[in-house]
């Protein structure tokens, strides 16, 4: 079933190819040189070969998963590599096809032939690279459209990603610690202990400050309760549960404990364990609400002689609300968009490194780049020191002005590229969580529209500032 | 040497280069070619301008800055009164370049929709055009095969029938003859004819100098990136000392009678004898019999005429 399914894709590839190749947009000259490079890709193979290559990979997913006993273990395999696989394909086609097709065109000479057409100049980086979008998605659409049916064959049904929801995942604000609280909890214990804080330099007890009242608020005494203040703008759905991972410090795993959960008017005793995570649903009242108070109460251990003085919630989701909303489908769909963006900003990095780089260095340069996406940009790498702890005497200096502007570049490179990061979600779709229209619309205005435009205009301009005649008779 | 007798100042001016100079430098921005030293150019609306020189004379460069693939190093240079390069002077200029380098993987006939995209011919004339130059170059038979699949010659040919497609002012040809067959060569040479008789100005860079000599009204004889030599054909070659008479085959009491009276005229009779055909005459006319006779072929067709979208820059409105 799943070669067929693979066969199917190619062919819907195919057809999508044809279409485009068929169509009648002859208005513009971008038109015509994308349809030319989607003709290229599809002529000499580079499509052809790399849908079968891409399909192959997915119509070989249900193998991985037959292990897994459970349906939803099952599904979330084969979403996290299905989608891991999509993503490496297409990313990599679409910067090999953008480095190649400039490249070869400059190699070859037959860009002199372009640059001569009137206007043309100006439209080949974006026709090539309207192609190249063009390209990236007669791949990405047959290869969601099987990742899809395949969810369904090794799941409990088959239209299970449209039944199935996607879930919001909501913090507790008490958990963020504001720096309000930080100069209220620094003042009063100023007026408490003024010998001891008063000593204190004043970034070292902000320091000091943020870190007591950080572990504060992610703990709970035993016999005491704290209430935890959750805010969702559209109103909480049916199904919303709310999800924890209690830590409770050396206790054994096996130790079990009481707690008491407040959800409005009722209340909740559970057993739980150290390090488990738990799911509690909402009770039905607080449905459609927008801000809703949680208390957790610790009751201690269960056994008498054992003692587990507090509760904590370690990591960002140790403590979260699980909000319906959506179905997985869309979810998924909206997180494929995000990458055919990406592929957007491949194909302007792979085309405008091009205009001055040959294919091997152009090719390198933009895998160098996914690198260093995928590691989250480093970022924090160039952050400023302490003044208190490195005073440099130098720091006015011509010299250290100019080397603090690049450490500043470089920070805020890093940091740019971080947001790649942000928009990688497939494998939050395959955990089932929501992936929102404002994520797309922000991965649309910041890598779409900010770093490609950016790298196009970029090239234009190389490319408008270079010379395209080396003809060997001169 | 400057014999410029045809140069007429009262014909528009389309391409006028002044002092133009070109320096290839190296990454480092160190000078490595001097390719143009100072060369001017007038060309004139509705002529056939030759451009001679043997290799790394600077033809190719000259013609890469009219079409502002390369930019000066010095000097001035104007197409159509605009700066080469620009959108106004490439709409009005055609290109064949000295290598076929079109895209291996399109069909002839995507290859000069292409063009007509990029040249910006309505998108209701592009058919009709197509098909007209696919005739006129004799590749109808073979529109729908890939150019990778061309012979050099049929490569050429989809080359002219590109250059041709937005009905241009200016055509620069880039040795045009290069890689055809003597029927090619020979309905290239009858269609700048043509195209000249239509109003349009050809600007051909040849080493073919026969081809050259057959269809150029005047020339330039570029060497070590000056001009050495410009003027029309006929004063280029024209020499004072010597006079050349064809006529019919006479019987041998004739020219006897002839020489006797060239000698008593004091006039030196250098060499008589028989009349020939060209080499290109007989392989012509060999070619057709066969045709005649049926024969078929895989490449590129007869041929035809210029088509009627060709107005001409008389015809632009």
């Amino acid at each position: 079933m799943p070669v067929l399914m693979a066969i199917l894709a190619w062919f819907l590839m195919a057809l999508l190819v044809t279409a485009v190749l068929r169509s009648r947009l002859q208005s513009a000259s971008i038109f015509s040189i994308a349809r030319t490079l989607l003709a290229e890709g599809w002529r000499r193979g580079v499509l052809p070969v790399g849908g079968a290559i891409l399909f192959v990979g997915l119509a070989l997913l249900p193998l991985l998963v037959e292990d897994a006993s459970e349906a939803s273990a099952r599904l979330q395999i084969v979403l996290d590599y299905g989608q891991l696989w999509i993503a490496t394909v297409v990313i990599l086609l679409t910067s090999l096809m953008a480095c190649g097709s400039l490249c070869d065109e400059i190699v070859t000479g037959r860009m002199r032939f372009l640059v001569v057409q009137p206007g043309s100049r100006w439209s080949v980086l974006p026709g090539k690279w309207l192609g190249l979008l063009a390209a990236s998605f007669t791949l990405l659409f047959p290869a969601t459209l099987m990742l899809v049916l395949i969810s369904g064959q090794v799941s409990s049904s088959n239209t299970v990603l449209m039944e199935s929801p996607a879930v919001s995942l909501v913090p507790p604000e008490q958990l963020q610690v504001t720096p309000e609280e930080i100069e209220q909890y620094l003042a009063f214990q100023k007026l408490e202990d003024p010998a001891g804080w008063g000593r204190l330099d004043h970034e070292e007890a902000l320091r000091i400050a943020y870190s007591r009242l950080d572990r504060l608020s992610r703990s709970v005494m035993r016999g005491g309760r704290s209430d935890y203040r959750f805010s969702y703008s559209t109103g909480l759905s049916k199904g919303t549960e709310l999800a924890f991972r209690p830590s409770m410090g050396r206790a054994h795993r096996s130790q079990r404990a009481r707690m008491r959960v407040h959800m409005g008017a009722s209340s909740l005793e559970i057993l739980i364990r150290n390090g488990l995570r738990f799911r509690v649903p909402l009770p039905e009242a607080l449905e459609g609400e927008r801000e809703i108070v949680i208390g957790i109460e610790f009751l201690g251990a269960v056994d008498e002689d054992v003692r587990i003085p507090s509760v904590n919630w370690s990591g960002t989701d140790a403590i979260q609300l699980r909000v319906p909303e959506g179905s997985h489908l869309s979810t998924l769909i909206r997180s494929q968009l995000l990458l055919w963006i990406r592929c957007a900003f491949i194909a302007a990095l792979g085309l405008t490194v091009s205009t001055f780089l040959g294919l091997p260095v152009a090719t390198l340069f933009v895998f160098c780049f996914l690198i260093a996406a995928a590691g989250g940009g480093f970022s924090g790498a160039f952050e400023e020191s302490n003044d208190a702890a490195h005073h440099d005497h130098g720091q006015d200096a011509p010299s250290r002005i100019v080397l603090d502007a690049l450490a500043e570049g470089g920070d805020w490179i890093f940091s740019q590229l971080a947001t790649w990061n942000q928009h990688v979600t497939g494998d939050r779709v395959a955990a089932g969580e929501v992936v929102t229209n404002s994520e797309v619309l922000s991965g649309l205005a910041r890598i779409g529209l900010l770093w490609a435009g950016v790298t196009m205009l970029t090239g234009l301009w190389i490319s408008s500032r270079k010379e395209h005649g080396l003809g060997a008779d001169r | 040497m400057a014999i410029d007798s045809k140069f007429d100042p009262e014909q528009r001016e389309v391409i006028q280069v002044r002092g133009l100079c070109k320096t290839f430098r190296d990454f480092w921005l160190r000078p490595r070619v001097e390719a143009l030293r100072g060369i001017d150019l007038s060309i004139q609306s509705g002529e056939v301008y030759g451009l001679l020189g043997p290799n790394g004379s600077g033809k190719s460069t000259t013609i890469q800055i009219l079409l502002g693939l390369l930019f000066p190093s010095a000097g001035s240079v104007s197409v159509l009164g605009t700066p080469p390069g620009t959108p106004q002077s490439k709409n009005r200029i055609g290109y064949l370049p000295e290598d076929s380098v079109f895209y291996p993987f399109l069909t002839g006939a995507e290859m000069l929709d292409l063009s007509a995209s990029l040249g910006r011919v309505p998108a209701r004339e592009r058919k009709g055009r197509i098909s007209d130059l696919l005739e006129m170059v004799g590749l109808q038979d073979a529109a729908h095969r890939e150019i990778g699949d061309y012979s050099k010659g049929m490569q050429r040919r989809i080359g002219i029938a590109q250059a041709l497609i937005h009905d241009p002012e200016i055509l620069i040809l880039d040795e045009p003859t290069n890689g055809l067959d003597p029927i090619g060569v020979r309905q290239v040479k009858d269609w700048i004819v043509s195209l000249r008789k239509l109003g349009k100005t050809v600007l051909i860079s040849s080493h073919l100098l026969a081809d050259v000599e057959q269809v150029c009204d005047r020339v330039s004889i570029l060497y070590g990136g000056k001009v050495q030599a410009s003027g029309s054909i006929e004063q280029i070659l024209a020499r004072d000392d010597r006079t050349l008479w064809t006529t019919s085959h006479p019987d041998e009491a004739v020219l006897a009678t002839v020489r006797q009276n060239f000698e008593e005229a004091g006039v030196e009779v250098i060499s008589v004898g028989p009349g020939s055909r060209s080499l290109e005459e007989m392989f012509l006319e060999t070619v057709e019999e066969a045709r005649d006779s049926g024969e078929t072929t895989s490449g590129a067709g007869m041929g035809g005429q210029l088509p009627a979208f060709l107005g001409g820059s008389e015809g632009r409105s």
